[in-house]
């Protein structure tokens, strides 16, 4: 299972192990937008398999989207944004590095 | 009858009267205080990158500037745009007075020493400074932009003492 990076040279690498699933059949692609601000990300929608996760800092502070399992990381000054996507179903727990406090959960099936 | 906010930093107590006809310091005192204690931390940020060889404790005090000039230059974009004059006042004479007599003491230290000194006041100051956000400055503040920043400062901060409580215990 894995979080792999699509066509983004800007953006970290990602290879995420999650939760094993039978295969489905490919799905519409979503993009979903998670706003990073006041020190907090804002719930991950549920996913699917395909689908596109933005995270976009308007927080002060630079952040990450960090895997807990270290698979993925995206490092976001204020203002910029970045992108997961999804080629596989399962949990990944993922916080930011500079403020380890903030932590979140996504889960695509 | 005086309100008295009281601060410890360094292990120093420091009483500071507020006055008795104000239910709490006013906005432009806030504003002040606030832009002064993150003031100091980014001194002692500086002063950490100039001393220490500890790769963890240069994220940190990078950290610190980094952090602690957002937050001042969208506290002093506010104050701006509020037309909000900051007002000196004796909370921010007291951290000064305490930040230059830690930054005097830091300063002759070196190595080992010198990292767990400056994260023990990390944890000290940022403690300190959180507790009057939690207890005075943020239910004072009126403005509402203003408050919600003090919020964010104060998030922001809690997770700054919980780093330096967490290098603290590792340089033990």
């Amino acid at each position: 299972m894995s979080l792999l990076p699509r066509r983004l040279p800007l953006y970290a690498a990602v290879v995420g192990a999650l939760l094993s699933v039978a295969p489905a059949g490919p799905a519409a692609a979503a993009t979903h937008v998670v706003v990073i601000d006041k020190m907090k990300y804002a719930p991950v929608p549920p996913l699917e398999r395909g689908d596109v996760v933005e995270f976009v800092n308007r927080d002060l502070f630079r952040h990450t989207v960090t895997a807990t399992n270290g698979k993925f990381n995206l490092d976001l000054m204020p203002g910029k944004s970045g992108k997961l996507h999804i080629n596989s179903a399962g949990t990944a727990t993922f916080y930011c590095t500079y403020h380890p406090g903030m932590r979140a959960i996504m889960t695509a099936r | 009858m005086i309100r008295t906010l009281l601060l410890t930093v360094g292990g120093a107590a420091l009483a500071v009267a507020v006055p008795a006809e104000a239910a709490g310091p006013t906005d432009p005192q806030i504003a002040h205080i606030a832009y002064t204690a993150g003031n100091l931390d980014i001194e002692a940020g500086k002063q950490a990158l100039k001393i220490s060889h500890n790769a963890a404790i240069r994220r940190f005090a990078q950290e610190m500037v980094r952090d602690h000039r957002a937050v001042n230059d969208k506290a002093l974009a506010l104050v701006k745009k509020l037309h909000v004059t900051p007002e000196a006042n004796a909370t921010s004479a007291a951290l000064t007075k305490a930040a230059a007599d830690e930054h005097a003491k830091l300063a002759h230290l070196r190595g080992a020493a010198f990292d767990r000194a400056y994260v023990a006041n990390e944890a000290a100051y940022h403690k300190t400074v959180n507790g009057a956000l939690k207890s005075t400055l943020i239910p004072s503040a009126n403005n509402a932009e203003l408050k919600s920043l003090l919020e964010t400062g104060l998030t922001l901060f809690q997770e700054h003492q919980a780093h330096a409580e967490h290098l603290a215990a590792e340089l033990k």
